[in-house]
């Protein structure tokens, strides 16, 4: 017999598929972005700058060579001198997120907190996507509207 | 005694053909469990593991975490 | 004015916070401490990795 001992919440904090009730609503690491650009601490800021925003995007993650995050760059870092490294313009140990976090409770915080975007990790700091406010609304809303109708349209 | 693994460990055993058990309340499997786990809440482990179980087969046991 | 008068009060808890830690500012409207964010979202906080600098 074997013992995991660190148990569910580490198995959903590692973003691996589960069963039940809980795994058929959409949760933050479903609905965050996977294609988010990416850099190193070591680049220069006008590169990713470029390349961000050349990809469409208006945020950029830090990580390190195991896709550990060290940072994230807003609209507002990215507009920083461009000869800046990223190391020095970038917002050190962002506030992120796990996985597992359902896209209801965490689009609350974001809407009421004015957050417009949340980088979703796993349970030892490797990038899964960022999340995105906009989507986790659209989410939630689809959510609510999918299970309104499965209650016979009852409220 | 039971042997602690961690995740990969589990992955590995269960790829094998082990059982795996969720010993948390009802409620809280029937809202996640690890695909393919049964339920067998802490207090009936003892009395439905004998009947429920392949005794050819590797166990493991979960719950939420080591706290 | 000290810097006593300044920290926040999380919203959930009496804690004393500098800044709200779901939004990282350091004025918010309901400002929450690590451990109640914790508790709200389900252990979903990570620790920021140091950084070796």
């Amino acid at each position: 017999m074997f013992d995991y001992e660190d148990g569910k919440l580490d198995w959903l904090a590692a973003g691996l598929p589960s069963e039940g009730t809980n795994a058929q609503r959409p949760r933050a690491g479903d609905i965050a972005r996977k294609d988010v650009p990416t850099c190193r601490l070591d680049e220069r800021l006008g590169d990713v700058r470029d390349r961000a925003r050349w990809a469409g995007w208006d945020a950029c993650v830090v990580l390190n060579e195991e896709r550990v995050v060290f940072g994230l760059l807003r609209s507002k870092e990215l507009e920083a001198s461009p000869d800046l490294r990223i190391e020095e313009a970038m917002r050190p140990g962002p506030s992120t997120f796990r996985p597992f976090v359902s896209i209801e409770e965490i689009t609350a915080f974001m809407m009421e907190h004015d957050l417009e975007s949340s980088p979703i990790t796993t349970s030892d700091g490797r990038l899964v996507g960022l999340l995105l406010r906009e989507d986790a609304a659209e989410a939630s809303l689809d959510l609510h509207e999918r299970e309104r109708h499965s209650d016979g349209g009852q409220t | 005694m039971p042997r602690p693994i961690d995740r990969d460990e589990v992955r590995r055993l269960v790829d094998g053909g082990a059982q795996i058990v969720d010993v948390l309340p009802a409620n809280e499997y029937e809202s996640d469990h690890l695909p393919g786990a049964i339920n067998m809440p802490l207090r009936r482990l003892e009395e439905e593991a004998r009947s429920a179980l392949d005794r050819g087969r590797p166990v493991v046991v979960y719950c939420s975490d080591s706290a | 004015m000290t810097e006593r008068d300044v920290a926040m009060a999380c919203a959930t808890c009496p804690s004393s916070i500098d800044r709200c830690e779901f939004c990282e500012r350091s004025v918010c409207r309901s400002p929450i401490c690590y451990h109640c964010l914790a508790e709200a979202l389900g252990q979903a906080m990570a620790h920021p990795h140091p950084h070796g600098g």
